[in-house]
């Protein structure tokens, strides 16, 4: 498996091993993360809320989206480069960890979402579905990274 | 009955014994505990940066507060259900644990803030710059601190 021996040699490299055997940098890292995905849920929620029809009503769709998403880009830059760092210390755990995958595949299909938001001709049905998708994506990506947490400690 | 054996009591309610006794159960609280973080700390993040006058600055601070107040409602709602859950499951745990004092010393501060000053920024009568930018840095700091510490209390 190729996949697997890039995370065996990632797992030897020396800031994995540090970030592993570290009594605080782990811990640090995930708080930062955490704070990171809250961030990005709890902003991008107000825009899934918006496309169907609630919250910020007296606002167009497009405002909100300008004005909140720079802060959703805000929290993904913490999150994912926290995230890369933590997936770098465990990669072998993460390799076989069945809840990993399904955060993955949550989060390819909430970014997929957005660009097909973004990208594809919009009905006022197509714009409620998009915010239902992504709060149900989101919500599952919270999930799952939580239960990457017990299986890992399992 | 002292302070430790209340805490004991707690641990024994059914409650706490259900959750301690299933596999997902306490998962589950501990999920939805961060679904209610996710709904009240996104908007209150926002305004704070509104109040600072970095965020949101298309409309009054106190109207897309407004219009957002039964989501954070809601998110606080859950947050103290599943919160008081997670703490009965574990309660002598956490009575031993100075971490959990710090942040529930913290979250006491940053509700009561909370209570007073965001009454003022949903008021129809805007603030004044500095009270707004001074609110907004006080509330992200507590928020800010009570989370971290919450994460931390885990691994102490």
């Amino acid at each position: 498996m190729p996949l697997l021996r890039l995370c065996q040699w990632l797992q030897q490299t020396p800031i994995s091993v540090s970030i592993r055997e570290s009594t605080w940098v782990f811990p640090i890292l995930d708080a930062v993360h955490c704070v990171g995905i809250i961030l990005v849920a709890g902003t991008i929620v107000i825009v899934d809320l918006r496309l169907l029809g609630f919250g910020m009503r007296r606002v167009s769709v497009s405002s909100v989206i300008a004005q909140v998403l720079p802060w959703t880009f805000f929290g993904f830059a913490f999150m994912f480069v926290t995230g890369s760092l933590l997936a770098w210390a465990e990669p072998i755990k993460l390799y076989h960890s069945l809840f990993f995958g399904w955060k993955l595949l949550f989060l390819a299909l909430a970014g997929l979402n957005a660009l097909l938001f973004h990208y594809a001709p919009l009905t006022p049905a197509r714009a409620r579905l998009a915010g239902a998708v992504s709060i149900v994506c989101w919500i599952s990506v919270i999930a799952a990274g939580r239960a990457i947490g017990y299986e890992l400690s399992r | 009955m002292d302070f430790c054996e209340a805490f004991v009591w707690i641990e024994r309610t059914p409650i706490a014994e259900a959750l301690r006794n299933s596999r997902v159960l306490f998962p589950i609280v501990e999920i939805i505990h961060l679904i209610g973080l996710a709904l009240f700390a996104g908007p209150l993040f926002l305004i704070d940066l509104g109040l600072l006058g970095l965020a949101m600055r298309r409309q009054p601070v106190a109207e897309f507060a407004r219009a957002l107040l039964p989501w954070t409602r809601c998110g606080i709602a859950l947050l103290l259900v599943t919160g008081p859950m997670m703490f009965a499951a574990q309660a002598t745990k956490w009575y031993g644990n100075p971490v959990f004092w710090f942040k529930m010393a913290l979250l006491t501060l940053a509700l009561a803030f909370q209570w007073r000053a965001h009454r003022k920024v949903m008021s129809e009568n805007a603030l004044r710059p500095l009270p707004a930018k001074l609110i907004g840095s006080v509330s992200l700091l507590l928020w800010i601190s009570t989370a971290i510490s919450a994460k931390i209390m885990e691994s102490f």
